[in-house]
């Protein structure tokens, strides 16, 4: 086993006036891993999230990183921001600079890096994204698609060890959710351990390389992702279906063991997402 | 407006041009507005910041016009106050024949189209962060600077919400319109402050301990520039005094 570089045990925790969102959550992330937590709206995905980089804290349970408790003290929380980076839903609620250039610079500034280091933090973040021409672009004059690469630029020029995303292709069309998976892909090829969470069957199978189901503020089950994915039971009890591709491919089975020929159906077919490289 | 002065100064042609490069050529020529003789003064003034404007920044002619028509408006009606005179129970022409009044309107134009020129030319960061540099306190720059991105949230927020309310039929009539613009302005409060909850996220996740570090891009003045904005200055402010 790998050493863990996330840990989360027995998380619990209320919102304000009394909304349970997390109820004794257990996750282990390793390191290197491709993990997607995989859930329903609702589920308190998010929340999750903002435990793992000590955004809240529990009212029970702990958060491990590499092993050993980081604290909730001002040097405690500064050290777990350089370790563990965090991607907002809404890139928005990221971007508060007048320009790319200058917000994708406050996370490197903010760890103490001369004016010169940060530069080139900058520069390899913006190259990483593709979005290197945006550099002196007002924020506020960029498309969804471009704020969400300079909200995760804003994150990875700070070269965290993990990863957190929340809903990182939401909002995005076909082809900057490809995108993203390539910058994703290229982030996990250097040896950033990688978490986010979704609702895409879909992306998860086609990204992740182990999977968390989430419901009702619990991990229902975590493993490898072909393994979890072709659950249909486990899939079923957190309101989800398996990827198109693995449904396809149970169809022809049971059909093949009923003894009957599967009937080529093209409006079937074409609702299935080709998968990406890599598998 | 505030979008529309936005939009020109930042997909405008000097928007890489040093902020200092900008404030020498249309604060010297508003200094010049308002020191010299209207006549000519203040006509040179006009016709040097017109000119920057199309020619030098590259504004678009209907753009310049629509910024310059607020302060023109405002220009005209008063000095049509000016140009009459009440007497024998009528109107009449003013005495110097409207001279005083013309002169109003010129040197208005003159000091408004100045700081239009600027306006048009630089966006608000810049000027942030220009003040700055000569010792606005950083705090009060940092939260004019999120003030301004809020101001583009809150913006987008607004827009949101009337189409949603006009997708409904929120808008017709002014009584339904009255009601949904109180509905609007209500739900924009919780909005901004769940917004602001979320930005603090934000800010935190990337280290934030209360000051708001950032690289801003340098960009160098031009001598030339300067050299050519101070001579034109010197020239509007020789010729104006040697003609009057
Ligand atoms: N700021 C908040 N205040 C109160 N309740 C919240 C807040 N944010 C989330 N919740 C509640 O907590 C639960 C989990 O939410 P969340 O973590 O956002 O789920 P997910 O990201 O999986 O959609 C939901 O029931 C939601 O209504
Ligand atoms: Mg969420």
């Amino acid at each position: 086993m790998a050493e863990l570089i996330v840990e989360a045990c027995g998380l619990a925790y209320c919102y304000p006036g009394g909304i349970p969102a997390l109820a004794g959550l257990d996750l282990a992330v390793a390191r290197g891993r491709r993990l997607a937590v995989l859930g329903p709206n609702g589920a308190g995905k998010t929340t999750l999230l903002l435990h793992l980089n000590g955004t809240l804290r529990p009212a029970a349970g702990r958060v491990l990183v590499a092993g050993g408790e980081l604290g909730y003290t001002r040097a405690g929380l500064a050290e777990w921001r350089r370790r563990v980076g965090l991607v907002l839903q809404d890139p928005d609620d990221q971007l508060f600079a007048a320009t790319v250039a200058e917000d994708v610079s406050f996370g490197p500034l903010n760890l103490g890096l001369s004016e010169r280091e940060a530069g080139e933090r900058v520069a390899e973040a913006l190259e990483a994204l593709g979005i290197a021409d945006l550099a002196g672009r007002a924020t506020h004059m960029l498309s969804f698609g471009q704020k969400k690469r300079a909200a995760i630029a804003a994150a990875i020029a700070m070269r965290p060890e993990v990863l957190l995303l929340d809903e990182p292709a939401a909002g995005l069309d076909h082809g900057g959710t490809k995108r993203l998976v390539a910058v994703l892909e290229r982030l996990a090829a250097a040896g950033t351990t990688l978490v986010f969470t979704t609702h895409d069957v879909d992306l998860a199978w086609s990204f992740a390389d182990e999977v968390a189901l989430f419901d009702a503020g619990r991990v229902r089950r975590q493993g490898a992702a072909a393994e979890v994915l072709a659950d249909r039971e486990a899939l079923a009890a957190v309101g989800l279906e398996p990827p198109l591709l693995l449904e396809l491919g149970f169809r022809t089975r049971e059909e093949a063991v009923a003894g009957r020929a599967l009937e080529f159906d093209a409006v079937a077919l074409n609702r299935i997402p080709t998968p990406p490289s890599g598998h | 407006m505030t979008l529309f002065i936005d939009r020109l100064a930042q997909a405008g042609r000097w928007r890489r041009r040093a902020t200092a490069d900008k404030v020498v050529l249309a604060l010297g020529l508003l200094l010049l507005a308002i020191s010299l003789p209207p006549w000519p003064g203040a006509a040179l003034v006009l016709a040097v910041a017109w000119g920057a404007a199309l020619f030098g920044a590259g504004v678009p002619p209907g753009d310049w016009l629509r910024l310059n028509a607020a302060p023109l408006g405002f220009a005209l009606t008063g000095a049509a106050a000016l140009a009459v005179e009440w007497s024998d129970g009528g109107v009449h022409l003013a005495a110097d024949h409207g001279v005083r009044a013309a002169l109003v309107v010129l040197r208005t134009a003159a000091g408004a189209s100045c700081l239009l020129l600027l306006a048009a030319t630089t966006p608000t960061p810049d000027l942030l962060r220009g003040s700055r540099r000569v010792g606005l306190p950083a705090e009060i720059a940092e939260v004019a600077l999120l003030t301004w991105r809020f101001l583009f949230l809150l913006l987008d927020a607004a827009a949101a919400i009337r189409a949603a309310q006009e997708a409904r039929l929120g808008w017709q009539g002014w009584r339904r319109s009255l009601r949904s613009l109180g509905l609007l302005v209500a739900m924009l409060l919780p909005r901004a402050m769940e917004r602001a909850r979320r930005l603090e996220i934000g800010l935190a996740a990337r280290g934030f301990n209360g000051s708001l570090p950032m690289l801003s891009p340098v960009r160098p003045v031009s001598p030339a520039f300067l050299v050519a904005a101070l001579g034109g200055e010197a020239m509007v402010a020789g010729v104006s005094l040697w003609l009057s």
